[in-house]
């Protein structure tokens, strides 16, 4: 029964994401700005591999490439995802639907659920346009697949990324559950996740060491990208994912409280 | 039907409700009664199962609120004094998300929306997107969704407010018809409405129940009319204030 509610709720707001533009702007805007990205890092990968003005060429495996390109689509993330996020439960506690749910043969954690699913569904669509990237290469290098891109890699960014995303995603519900405007839970969501990027900065200042290392979101998401699937960097970003979650679902049914 | 026991709710230091007991069988049209603050809509809010009580039970259909919500919720229709609508919604199709979320069987989602567009007078407005009706309008498609999955138990928070004189007619009209079928509680402050609609009146005063009658004890002339009764108690209630404050000072 319990996969019956979490459907009925995710069809829903997969679908409130699209009733007005700013859904369908925000991907296009994202896809044309990779896109954008990719033929520049292309254009200076050519240039420093092929020679020319600027001195001799080069030896740099086009897997460097995908990772810068990658990285960056990252940062993207950062600040497009709190976008998916943001209104999740603040619009129902300001059109006061909440109460539908709320009084609904459906348990809270199922709410919160398929709220955060339909999220992730947003970024799956953005993370399929983007594979228009990797084809490209894939296609396009020399000597066909064996001179492109190493795929398993490929697979592993796409597995960081989507952890990756996912966590900004967990992060952005929980702020969308706790407090009341959009734009509150959008600022919050933002500052977390900068929080998080600048502990990472300053824990590879540190050199690597002790607990600041294990919080390392940025060289947990580094592990990705260079094809490494190392079961700290899962634990890592599943953790947060879980806690944001649980917290999102007590806050939630602390509502009942408070109302 | 609805077995209320000794309900209390309170907000940090106040008592929004105070030992309440209520046993509404079925069939009833309830009309809940009192001045602003007076208790009301927390009631209604706990029956539905939205909010939690500070002590005290309530039971629908013999489950428990706070044991079986699951059970209670499928059997109950809620209009909140904010009707919940998704505004980019349209009205067919919101009504459809509320069947599905109360676990209609779908055979009876075509059947029971053509009822609530004849019977909630929204037959030219279910294509419509929410956000784009009128007040009275939107009104109604929250009567629509409160009763869209033909819930043994509906609770109207004054399902009246922003009506049009014609459409409070209609409603006052499709209340009545629910009794038969169904067992209603709604509040209102439009005092000869409990008249037209109800055959049962409570009234509750800073959380305790002080009047509990049927409809023809007030109609009848040898007892005071519903309006002396109402003034009655609101009146001794700012006695009472006044007492307290002059104690006070």
């Amino acid at each position: 029964m319990f996969l019956k509610n979490i459907f009925c709720v995710w069809k829903k707001e997969l679908k409130s994401y699209f009733y007005t533009p700013l859904a369908s702007v925000f991907i296009g805007v994202f896809i044309v700005a990779m896109g954008y990205m990719f033929y520049s890092f292309l254009r200076l990968y050519l240039m420093l591999t092929q020679g020319g003005p600027y001195g001799m060429p080069q030896e740099i495996g086009i897997d460097r490439l995908a990772e810068s390109f990658y990285a960056n689509m990252n940062v993207i993330f950062l600040f497009v995802l709190p976008f998916f996020s943001m209104g999740l439960f603040t619009e129902e506690l300001r059109k006061n639907t909440l109460v539908l749910l709320m009084t609904s043969p459906i348990r809270n954690w199922e709410i919160t659920l398929a709220k955060y699913l339909s999220a992730l569904s947003i970024l799956s669509i953005m993370l399929l346009l983007s594979l228009v990237f990797p084809a490209f290469l894939v296609l396009y290098s020399e000597g066909g697949a064996a001179g492109g891109p190493d795929l398993g890699i490929i697979f592993t960014s796409y597995l960081g990324l989507f952890l990756n995303g996912a966590m900004f995603l967990a992060i952005g519900l929980f702020w969308s559950a706790l407090l009341r405007s959009q734009l509150m839970a959008l600022i919050f969501t933002f500052a977390s996740n900068f929080g998080l990027w600048m502990m990472s900065s300053s824990a590879q200042g540190a050199g690597g060491q002790g607990a600041a290392d294990s919080a390392n979101m940025l060289q947990h998401f580094q592990n990705f990208l260079q094809g490494s699937l190392e079961l700290k960097s899962l634990v890592f970003f599943l953790s947060i994912i879980f806690f944001a979650l649980f917290l999102s679902n007590k806050v939630l049914e602390s509502r009942a409280w408070r109302s | 039907m609805i077995e209320i026991k000794n309900l209390t709710k309170n907000y940090g230091s106040f008592r929004a409700l105070d030992s309440l007991s209520l046993s509404i069988p079925k069939g009833q049209i309830l009309g809940l009664l009192g001045p602003n603050g007076a208790g009301k809509s927390t009631t209604m809010k706990i029956v539905s199962g939205f909010m939690s009580t500070s002590s005290g039970s309530v039971s629908i259909d013999s489950f428990d609120v706070f044991e079986s919500p699951l059970e209670v919720k499928k059997r109950v229709g809620y209009l909140p004094e904010i009707p919940p609508l998704y505004l980019d919604m349209r009205v067919e199709e919101f009504l459809r998300y509320v069947c599905e979320l109360k676990h209609l069987a779908k055979n009876e989602f075509s059947g029971r929306l053509s009822f609530v567009a004849e019977h909630c007078g929204l037959k030219d407005k279910m294509k419509q997107v929410i956000g784009s009706l009128s007040k009275g309008y939107r009104q109604r498609v929250g009567i629509a969704q409160a009763i869209v999955h033909n819930p043994e138990v509906i609770i109207f928070d004054e399902p009246t407010v922003g009506l049009d004189p014609i459409q409070i007619i209609e409603i006052r009209k499709l209340i009545k018809s629910l009794a038969l079928n169904h067992t209603v509680i709604l509040s209102t402050h439009i005092l000869p409405e409990v008249v037209m609609t109800c055959s049962r009146v409570v009234m509750i005063n800073q959380g305790k129940l002080v009047a509990d009658k049927s409809v023809d004890e007030f109609s009848s002339n040898n007892d005071r009319s519903l309006e002396e009764t109402y003034l009655q108690i609101v009146s001794q209630d700012l006695a009472g204030q006044k007492v307290q404050e002059k104690g006070a000072l």
